[in-house]
């Protein structure tokens, strides 16, 4: 008894020192990892915002490249807002990051509660669920190249064919830039305005195929500490299986679900791999518009203003979803 | 005190890492002529002049010259591009030769990423090239780099099918095509008889200018303004859009591009193929094409009316020095020899060469039975226009030509559009 | 009447079984099927790839992608081999450094209190979101304008490192605070008790009890690092600094000819790593990202 109150009563004490002398300890240990921060992600932050306010050239003179400035203001700010293409390319980016993420979690949440169930061989099935999520975003895209190669030597082509879905000189264009349900009326120009094309919807699908095993482990994981006996009660009190559900599956759920949908939302919005190598500028969403503009176009200035517009829509979205958490908290 | 010795450690940790990870430095910055010098030359992955001739070009020049050794970087064409400009400025040149695309001339030439080659180009020189080769590389008065390779497109056709559908030789103009083509639907030889590379790359801006060259002109007029909603740039538009239309086009064009198309074509699926020379290849080599018998090459059928026999679009390419190179002598040495009409004489089964007297040689016409083929697809080129701001302008010609593909706008309401935005560019 | 009951009970649950089966089935074949297409392109001929109607085995299969992958006279091999390599010291250097300086970070922030701390975690968090697109193009023109004609950085691996840090070593604090929060801080309380100083506490105390979290922050870290691409795509040039994934963006597809089975051959081997890790440290990884959403 009295030495376990001497040792609360030392540490009590080491623990006032601890926020006197060894304050600057701490700061110290997170030099380093605030160094890179600072110099790798404020600094080129802020120059990019100073870029951003000018038209900027790379020109090579005398054979060392140098940076040709021009005071601009708010022109490339306002030549984006003002252009039909970049609000299209921001419905654009916003319908792949929602459509993904409507696909992601259902398919996400429905095969974590396939996977939470007990069956055989359920060890190895877990095992290699996580096998999409491994593969390189660059080869998930050069694979699903293949597969959705538009004619029927394509995999999904050859497939369809195969299941006699399509004809023997049928195929489909699954990457095709159209939007999709075109000769609808109504639907069809609200499809065209969002950029809803045939091949960003198969882009989705490619895209999710690596990204569910995320989703569903970490929701399968939150399904785990969900005690058997809540669901034992709520049967016997006359719940049938979709309130069961409802009521106490996807409620106890909820803080994983949250996280999950503020990853994968800042993910998607600025997604650029499988869409570059895929279609190139085709499916001009931000990222890609952005990289176009300084990369190709060669004007930097007009670059970093659009990659600023884009940090802005994303920290905005980073501000809801956080005061979302903490209110939970 | 225990602190500083562990930034101590860390400091030395870092710095033990990044020595660790530090490559050899990029090419080897010897002051030029004195020592052994390391050529770094960019170049793309294609048929003709392959990466192994490419190779072995180099191992012929090394020999030749012992201090000197040139390194290759083989990238795709849609890289090319991008990796010229965002090494022009580094003040390590990264290379010092590169492939310049004509598009590029006037980009380069105006931001300085390349040096002119002019004192170096004698007159004899510029005798035995034709002039629609040479003037592609130049820009403002000055030559930006030395022709290398005269790409242009050909007409491939498969002969089996057409005379199944009761055709025994290509059309003649472009008309003619057009009634072949619907020949061939209509009794279901082919699901579509024809497919490009229309997906919206550069290629679909230079299948544009080549359907208006086959109407006998041009996008841009002399001074370099955008004329494409009148004459023969509204008719081309109009006629790709036909083909679209009515089920003769495949509508995988929209998102093949022109190693798709050529895969499609020496699979037997399509009839007509329009494309770069490097088809001719492919589809006689039964490793790769099941139609090796039927396969042939034709002139690119001019519209009625047209004068000229065939109508092309220029794809050429040249070898550049960068301006930050610090090996441009060594440069220049091996780009003489690789553009030699010694050496383009050597690898003739494999490229088209840009020296006029080796074109008309004996040993050419042995290699190619296609080379009357050929010669006249090439000297019936058009040119895309030869504008600093190149990137922009082709950019916006290919997306509304790909929309006005796609049913998005018709072919008035896309040319009138490029226009407006063409001109609206600073 | 109850033997009814019984039978339309047990009835229902052979189906609800069954169902489960076929989902799981489903699931699998849906998982593994496309990789599975994958590698079965790469051990294809080029004229079987071209066939028509599909032919889904190859006859014969052939290991001619692969062996050219592995050689270094050829043009793929060569480049393969140096992409292999600087994707191993760059991801291989990237972790190791975020762990050090990660994990010295997070306990800092797991273990004191101090002004701004919040901010500080906020912020670090905050590097994970920002687009990499939005911090490329000023990087390319710091680098090129300044940066290189002193130190010689484009086209390096160590440029990449650097940049690669930026955005792992956010992950790893985040994570390894949370994990640093749920040991007790008696432990180290003890040990200072008998005499050690605040950094052997952290040394021979906390680390070796946190081997899991840091194997797994480390899996985690690489993974990131060998899977990316832009800024790879925008600073290796050469041989020197090109990674993995861009070699994967180049592979098999030049201007005039396409072969899906070199695209799959290398799309494979560059898998592979990432793929067996996964594998193998199935069940760290997901407690680890587990660990880093619950906590976080």
């Amino acid at each position: 008894m009295a030495e376990s109150v001497v040792r609360r009563g030392k540490a009590g004490l080491l623990r006032v020192g601890r926020r006197r002398g060894e304050q600057r300890f701490a700061l110290a240990l997170m030099t380093p990892a605030l160094l890179v921060t600072l110099l790798v992600t404020l600094v080129p932050l802020l120059y990019a915002l100073y870029l951003s306010f000018h038209k900027a050239e790379i020109v090579v003179v005398g054979g060392r490249g140098g940076l040709l400035t021009e005071f601009a203001g708010l022109k490339n700010y306002l030549y984006f807002l003002r252009d039909s293409r970049f609000w299209y390319s921001v419905r654009l980016t916003s319908y792949f990051t929602i459509t993904s993420l409507l696909i992601e979690m259902v398919a996400g949440i429905g095969m974590a509660l396939v996977l939470n169930e007990e069956f055989f061989g359920r060890g190895i099935v877990r095992a290699l669920f996580i096998l999409p999520w491994a593969v390189p975003t660059v080869v998930n895209a050069r694979m699903w190249g293949l597969i959705f190669e538009p004619h029927a030597y394509g995999a999904l082509n050859g497939l369809l064919q195969t299941l006699h879905i399509l004809g023997p000189t049928e195929t489909l264009n699954f990457l095709a830039p159209i939007p999709i349900f075109q000769n609808v009326p109504l639907l069809g120009e609200i499809t065209s305005w969002l950029g809803a094309t045939q091949g960003i919807n198969w882009l989705i699908i490619g895209d999710t195929w690596k990204v569910l095993p995320v989703v569903a482990l970490l929701t399968l994981a939150g399904l785990q500490t969900i005690p058997r006996e809540l669901y034992e009660a709520a049967e016997v009190d006359g719940a049938n299986a979709w309130q069961r559900f409802w009521l106490i599956t996807l409620l106890r759920l909820r803080p994983v679900l949250v996280v999950i949908l503020v990853y994968r939302t800042m993910e998607l919005f600025r997604v650029f791999d499988i869409i570059y190598i895929l279609m190139a500028y085709t499916i001009p969403v931000l990222a890609i518009e952005t990289f176009r503009q300084a990369f190709v176009f060669g004007l930097f200035g007009k670059g970093s203003a659009i990659a600023f517009l884009i940090g802005l829509l994303i920290l905005l979205v980073a501000f809801i979803y956080i005061r979302l958490i903490y209110v939970e908290e | 005190m225990r602190k500083s010795t562990l930034l101590n450690l860390l400091a030395v940790l870092i710095l033990v890492m990044l020595a660790a990870c530090q490559p050899a430095a990029a090419p080897t910055e010897a002051p030029p002529e004195a020592g052994p010098v390391t050529l770094n030359a960019l170049y793309m992955n294609q048929a003709g002049y392959s990466d192994t001739i490419l190779l072995d070009m180099a191992d012929q020049f090394h020999k030749a010259n012992p201090d000197v050794e040139v390194n290759f970087t083989f990238v795709k064409y849609d890289e090319l591009h991008d990796k010229i400009v965002t090494s022009a400025a580094a003040s390590t040149a990264t290379y010092d030769v590169i492939l310049l695309d004509l598009i590029w001339t006037a980009e380069f030439g105006h931001k300085g990423y390349v040096i002119p080659l002019d004192d170096k180009i004698t007159q004899d020189i510029r005798d035995d090239i034709a002039p629609a080769i040479f003037d592609a590389f130049i820009y403002k008065g000055k030559t930006w780099a030395f022709p290398f390779l005269a790409n242009f497109q050909c007409f491939f056709y498969n002969i089996d099918q057409l005379k199944q559908a009761g055709f025994d030789a290509p059309p003649a103009t472009l008309e003619e095509w057009y009634d072949q083509m619907v020949a061939l639907k209509e009794q279901g030889i082919v699901t579509y008889p024809y497919i490009d590379s229309w997906n919206q790359k550069e290629g679909l801006t230079c299948d544009y200018v080549r359907t208006a060259a086959e109407f006998g002109g041009d996008l841009f007029d002399a001074d370099g303004n955008p004329v494409m909603d009148q004459g023969a740039g509204l008719k081309a538009l109009q006629f790709m859009r036909k083909l679209v239309d009515e089920g003769l086009a495949d509508p995988a064009s929209m998102t093949t591009d022109e190693p798709g198309a050529m895969n499609a074509f020496v699979s037997g699926a399509v009839t007509f193929n329009t494309n770069w020379t490097f088809v001719r290849g492919n589809m006689l080599d039964p490793e790769v094409s099941t139609i090796v018998e039927s396969a042939r090459t034709g002139l690119i059928p001019p519209a009625e009316g047209v004068s000229a026999p065939a109508g092309s679009i220029s794809g050429f390419q040249g070898l550049a020095i960068m301006a930050n190179s610090k090996n441009q002598d060594a440069a220049w040495e091996w780009i003489k020899f690789a553009t030699s009409p010694e050496v383009q004489g050597q690898h003739l089964e494999s490229e088209f060469p840009v020296w006029t007297s080796v074109q008309n040689s004996e040993e050419e016409k042995r290699i190619n039975p296609d080379a009357g083929f050929y010669a006249t697809n090439l000297a019936n080129v058009r040119h895309r226009p030869k504008v600093h701001n190149y990137p922009q302008v082709s950019t916006i010609i290919m997306e509304d030509v790909h929309r006005c593909l796609l049913g998005e706008m018709s072919p008035e309401e896309a040319t009138a559009d490029m226009v407006t935005r063409i001109k609206a560019l600073d | 009447m109850t033997s009814n009951i019984r039978r339309r009970k047990s009835t229902r649950k052979i189906l609800s079984r069954a169902i489960l089966y076929v989902l799981v089935v489903l699931i699998m074949v849906w998982t593994l099927a496309p990789f599975t297409w994958l590698f079965i392109t790469s051990i294809s001929t080029q004229v079987k790839l071209n066939r028509i109607p599909i032919q889904w085995l190859p006859d014969p299969p052939t290991f001619e992608h692969y062996a050219a992958m592995f050689d270094p006279a050829s043009p793929t091999g060569a480049l393969f081999l140096a992409a292999l390599r600087n994707s191993l010291v760059i991801a291989g250097t990237t972790t190791i450094l975020c762990l050090i300086f990660g994990v010295l970070a997070a306990y800092a922030l797991a273990r004191f209190v101090f002004p701004a701390k919040n901010v500080l975690i906020m912020g670090m968090l905050a590097t994970r979101l920002l687009p990499t697109i939005a911090l490329v193009i000023p990087f390319y023109v710091i680098i090129v304008s300044y940066v290189d004609p002193i130190i010689p950085m484009f086209d390096t691996r160590h440029n990449l490192v650097i940049l690669y840090m930026s955005f792992i070593i956010g992950l790893v604090v985040w994570i390894m605070r949370g994990y640093f929060a749920t040991i007790p801080e008696e432990l180290e309380d003890a040990a200072m008790v008998d005499g050690c100083t605040r950094l052997q506490a952290l040394t021979h105390v906390i680390l070796p009890l946190s081997v899991p979290g840091l194997v797994t922050t480390g899996l985690l870290a690489f993974l990131l690092a060998w899977d990316e691409f832009l800024l790879a795509l925008i600073f290796s040039r050469t041989p020197n600094a090109y990674t993995l994934p861009y070699f994967v963006f180049i592979v098999g597809s030049s201007q005039y000819y396409q072969s899906p089975a070199a695209v799959a051959a290398g799309g494979f081997l560059a898998a592979l790593p990432p793929v067996l890790l996964a594998l193998i440290f199935q069940r760290r990884l997901v407690s680890g990202l587990t660990a880093g959403a619950v906590k976080g």
